[in-house]
């Protein structure tokens, strides 16, 4: 083998011939053909989502931490749809919290927002896929965009630290880092990714800020802002990470293709299991009923369940697809209890949302919350 | 979706999936994205089966190459963070070609998605450039050059690939 081609033909081979085919494609198609049709046609407010029943979930793997509640642990803990976009390019609506308000920003993607809702990134429309050199700090109040340009292109979307400070995105040139960007200086930084982080980062791979503002997640690795590795976390098998509790202390997966798809796994650092819950919703028939060893084959185990976000440390928020629309529910981690929430939504219709917690309610005008 | 129509998809997919899931494999290098990808060219195709379902496979190869090359599909909509885990390779040389094999692995996960795509349709599918070309709605000097400039790429990328030599027809 002398010729590059024989070389590059042999790994996308290998690259192809690495994994199985997942099970339940076709009904998972034909799931998503019902939630087109559902998304084109139905409007989804306030009165679509009185409609919704409380559901039931099963909790599998539950900790042991007594009896289980009535109402989900994350009860009193509020969030806001800070963004809304109807098509999945923008533009977006954007809640000003001081009015309860949504402006329209004509960008291409709208981040999570600082801790306080008054930041967030934004990347501006029409540039190459996943690279961009340019990015802007929004902020809610004015409606006001600073732009910065960046030295190295950044792959995917950049993230903003809680406390507003950094910007932070995947740069691939000349090798994959972290691009920190202070908001005040406009200075730049490369944060170097450990090595076997760095095989795994493509320009899908986003930055996730942890609490605190200092440390970054990026594919299963927490570093500081030095590079230095403070934390690993070890996926549990047959599962794929979604997210980090907010105290950073466990990660949320759920399982890939061979698990049912509502079923949330909180796990902790060392793949070890904490707790999970399958979701269930009665409306929701299962026609692939799969579960994994030892676990109930649950009823919703054809829905899919979109995680939002959290809701506090114990419950998360989930959005699943029903006749009606897609609902948005409470789901606790602690005991599986379902709650029904009905977020103000500035549009009918939406394709993609940014739901974020609400730390200060003071700074927040209430009816903007749920 | 009717019910015979329902069943008629099932038996498709169930036949075809293999074979589908491995291209979408090779256009992403990644099991997440390539089932993300896959779920949605089939979800386009169960959308239009009444009118593809004659050749329900060479549509969702088309929708598959077509959604990787043109179209930013968002990741992350909900914020769910995407994890893109590039296969584990047991059984690899344990030698100097482990190396080799990283970085070309490495290399080809830092191309465009469109010469990615170019890649596998002529290297592993073992298009011709004028089926490729009708493949990606593109001319065949495209092809040509966005299959040089692939090439290349990988050993900018990787100056371990330097001493391999691109093929005469391409260069």
């Amino acid at each position: 083998m002398n010729e590059l081609v024989d070389l590059v033909r042999a790994e996308l081979a290998e690259a192809a011939d690495a994994e199985p085919a997942p099970v339940g494609l076709a009904d998972r198609a034909l799931a998503g053909v019902r939630r087109r049709r559902v998304r084109r046609a139905v409007t989804v407010g306030a009165a679509g989502l009185a409609a919704a029943a409380l559901v039931g979930a099963v909790p599998f793997l539950l900790p042991d931490r007594g009896a289980p509640q009535d109402s989900a642990a994350g009860a009193g803990q509020r969030s806001v749809v800070y963004a809304t976009t109807s098509t999945n390019d923008g533009p977006w609506k954007v809640l000003d919290p001081k009015t309860g308000r949504y402006r329209t920003v004509d960008v291409e993607y709208v981040s999570l927002p600082t801790a306080d809702l008054r930041y967030s990134m934004v990347t501006p429309h029409g540039y190459r896929p996943y690279r961009t050199s340019r990015i802007g700090r929004y902020e809610s109040a004015t409606g006001q965009i600073r732009w910065y340009e960046l030295p190295a292109e950044m792959s995917g979307a950049a993230s903003i630290s809680p406390d507003g400070r950094y910007a932070a995105g995947i740069s691939l040139q000349p090798k994959a880092s972290i691009e920190v960007l202070d908001l005040s200086t406009g200075k730049a930084t490369q944060v170097d990714i450990p090595g076997a982080a760095r095989l795994k980062i493509t320009d899908t791979n986003q930055v996730l800020w942890q609490a605190g503002s200092r440390h970054l997640l990026v594919d299963n690795v927490v570093v500081d802002l030095a590079g230095q590795v403070t934390a690993t976390f070890e996926l549990p098998r047959a599962t794929r990470f979604l997210s980090l509790r907010p105290d950073g202390t466990a990660q949320l997966v759920v399982g890939n293709s061979a698990m049912p798809h509502n079923v949330f796994i909180l796990a902790d650092q060392h793949a070890a299991l904490i707790a999970g819950v399958a979701a269930l919703e009665p409306s929701c028939h299962p026609s692939l009923p799969i579960g994994p060893s030892g676990s109930p084959s649950p009823g919703g185990a054809n829905c899919n369940y979109d995680f939002l976000g959290w809701r506090g440390p114990e419950s998360l928020l989930v959005q699943v697809a029903f006749a009606n629309g897609p609902l948005m529910f409470e789901l606790s981690l602690r005991n599986g209890a379902m709650r029904a929430v009905h977020p103000p939504i500035p549009d009918t219709r939406y394709a993609g949302m940014v739901v974020a917690p609400v730390v200060n309610r003071a700074d927040v005008v209430y009816s903007a919350t749920f | 979706v009717r019910e015979p129509d329902r069943e008629q998809f099932r038996e498709f997919v169930a036949a075809r999936a293999p074979r589908l899931f491995r291209l979408a494999l090779a256009l992403t290098g990644g099991r997440e994205a390539a089932e993300d990808l896959l779920q949605h060219a089939l979800t386009q195709t169960c959308a239009r089966w009444r009118s593809v379902r004659d050749s329900p496979e060479a549509y969702v190869r088309r929708a598959m190459y077509h959604a990787q090359v043109s179209v930013w599909r968002r990741r992350g909509r909900l914020y769910e963070v995407p994890v893109h885990d590039v296969p584990d390779r047991p059984g690899l040389d344990e030698t100097a070609g482990v190396d080799l094999r990283l970085a070309l692995r490495t290399a080809l996960a830092r191309l465009g998605r469109r010469q990615r795509a170019v890649l596998v349709a002529r290297f592993l599918e073992d298009l011709s450039e004028e089926q490729t070309a009708e493949l990606l709605d593109v001319s065949v000097g495209t092809v040509r050059s966005q299959t040089y400039r692939a090439l290349q790429r990988l050993r900018q990328v990787a100056p371990e690939l330097a001493t391999f030599r691109l093929p005469a027809e391409v260069v």
